[in-house]
């Protein structure tokens, strides 16, 4: 992967970006008053948690204000996933449906390039703002010291689980090159995401090992949080392992299902 | 009626073309009930405790699976049908049809409600059954949730539909969807609301959205306060009155909406 290829994709994705921004321009009332709901709203899912520790005891080994720093994690990390990412799926079955594929494999990108930047989400971007005020004010709360290594390792993890979700994406356009009409992989592919808005201790047994290894959901929020708590341990360097060769895997398995694809659209 | 058979034979048409969707999306609910059941097995565990405000660990186990039964019982989406109707510029051709938008609208809610609860509902509900054997749960309790819920999905529709005619004047109503959705979650949908702080509580409990998810549910639930004729028919009698009041507002803003809309093309 060269520099100018990672230059070419991310003007590609500048300029989905500026389209969508442009489309959701044209309805002002609803651009403007969607984005302080969505910030108002991201912000209340973390009222939920208060609600939950305020009626029981809450998860083991997660105090109140580490679970608030959970839940911000939960927001900045799915914030800029979706921002990023979003639409990619629904986007490219679409334009697998309809036959326009063909046009944007026309790209001066290569393919899984200019797949990989049409997703850009705008709803989502509140998300963002609202993980990034919260993350401060559980940080605050801590009363954490955090060290360069940590913030270091704690980058490093979302990086990680930035990666890891590009490889559930590419696995699912893969996918739906074979059997097309795969909305309900996609639904699946978000429950699996989903599992990474719980911290691990909740699960139990095999599904734990799966959460932390085999398919190591737990790169999404769960390592970051812990990177910044001091808590990661040797699971850690193993599921960012796993991450890792699953993500190279998925560019494998997209090239062998590409080498496939027939298209008489356009 | 007539048009009504003719809605609910092509809606069997597309289950039996899609017949892999359906199946495929039975596979995936026990999904979400497992991370459900780990959740409140670990929280109940934690906080040593059988009962958490009024719910054993099966009750809050259902709460939660049954979210799968409001989207096949109730859930509807005429505010999108109506707005992209608007945005495309098919409203315009629709209004020449022998049979009004709303009647049309209705038809193929329920249309989708037959379809969804033989395919969707009875079965998710049966698998549920082997999954989390619900100890709670009685013949009546079950007649009552259903009847209810019937109700509950006409009340959705009005509101849904409400929302709709806003894009006579909004065009995207994107925001107001989220609203809609928000509502549906703060009454109930996303946590029982017996969690919610005393004040919160009452300005919940004066909404009629209680009636949409949490009132039915605890019906389902077989709660104390639900034993008992008298409940199930207070249930309904307040679910009319919201209703008359609903079927009222879509009437006379849908009146106001109509006569300002013009269009050019279709």
């Amino acid at each position: 992967m060269s520099l100018s290829y990672l230059y070419d994709c991310l003007r590609l994705f500048g300029i989905h970006c500026k389209i969508r921004l442009a489309r959701s321009m044209e309805f002002r009332i609803d651009f403007i008053t969607g984005f302080i709901f969505s910030f108002s709203s991201s912000l209340g899912t973390i009222l939920l948690q208060f609600m939950i520790y305020t009626n029981t005891s809450g998860y083991p080994g997660w105090t109140f204000d580490q679970i608030l720093l959970f839940q911000a994690m939960v927001l900045l990390i799915t914030g800029i996933r979706d921002t990023i990412f979003g639409n990619v799926r629904i986007v490219f079955e679409n334009e697998l449906k309809s036959g326009n594929l063909d046009q944007i494999l026309l790209f001066p990108v290569p393919s899984l390039g200019s797949v990989m930047v049409m997703g850009f989400q705008f709803n989502s971007l509140p998300m963002v703002f609202a993980g990034l005020f919260s993350l401060g004010y559980s940080i605050y709360r801590l009363q954490m010291t955090l060290q360069w290594w940590n913030w270091g390792l704690f980058l490093l993890l979302v990086v990680v689980g930035i990666i890891f979700h590009m490889a559930i994406i590419i696995i699912h356009c893969s996918l739906a090159f074979r059997f097309i009409n795969i909305e309900k992989m996609r639904e699946l592919g978000d429950r699996l995401i989903s599992f990474g808005s719980y911290p691990a201790e909740i699960f139990s047994g095999l599904t734990r090992m799966a959460y932390l290894i085999f398919v190591p959901i737990a790169t999404f929020i769960y390592f970051p949080v812990q990177a910044l708590l001091g808590r990661l341990n040797l699971i850690c360097l193993i599921g960012v392992g796993f991450s890792l060769a699953t993500f190279f895997g998925a560019i494998k398995f997209w090239d062998s299902q590409f080498k496939k694809y027939t298209g008489a659209g356009g | 009626m007539r048009y009504f058979i003719s809605i609910v034979k092509k809606d069997f048409k597309l289950v039996s073309r899609y017949r892999w969707h359906y199946i495929f999306n039975l596979l995936l609910n026990p999904i979400g009930v497992y991370v459900f059941y780990s959740l409140f097995t670990t929280i109940y565990n934690y906080d040593q405790s059988q009962i958490i405000l009024g719910y054993t660990l099966n009750q809050m186990i259902w709460y939660y699976a049954a979210m799968n039964f409001f989207f096949n019982l109730v859930w509807s989406e005429p505010d999108k049908e109506v707005s992209l109707n608007i945005i495309n510029g098919y409203l315009a051709i629709l209004l020449t049809h022998p049979i009004s938008i709303f009647r049309v609208t209705f038809i193929n809610a329920l249309s989708n409600r037959v379809t969804n609860i033989l395919f969707g509902f009875l079965p998710t509900f049966l698998i549920y059954w082997l999954l989390v054997y619900p100890d709670f749960l009685t013949w009546i309790g079950f007649a009552k949730y259903v009847v209810i819920s019937m109700f509950s999905f006409i009340l959705f529709f009005l509101f849904s539909f409400l929302i709709g005619i806003a894009s006579f004047k909004l065009q995207s109503i994107a925001t107001l969807q989220s609203v809609k959705h928000a509502l549906v979650l703060m009454s109930g949908v996303c946590i029982p609301f017996d969690f919610f702080p005393g004040i919160l509580q009452s300005i919940i409990k004066a909404l009629p959205f209680k009636y949409i998810y949490y009132i039915p549910i605890q019906f389902f639930l077989n709660k104390p306060e639900t034993h008992g004729l008298s409940a199930f028919y207070n249930t309904i009698f307040i679910q009319l009155i919201w209703i008359g009041i609903f079927f009222g507002l879509t009437v006379i803003t849908w009146k106001i909406a109509i006569k300002r809309y013009y269009s050019v093309g279709g």
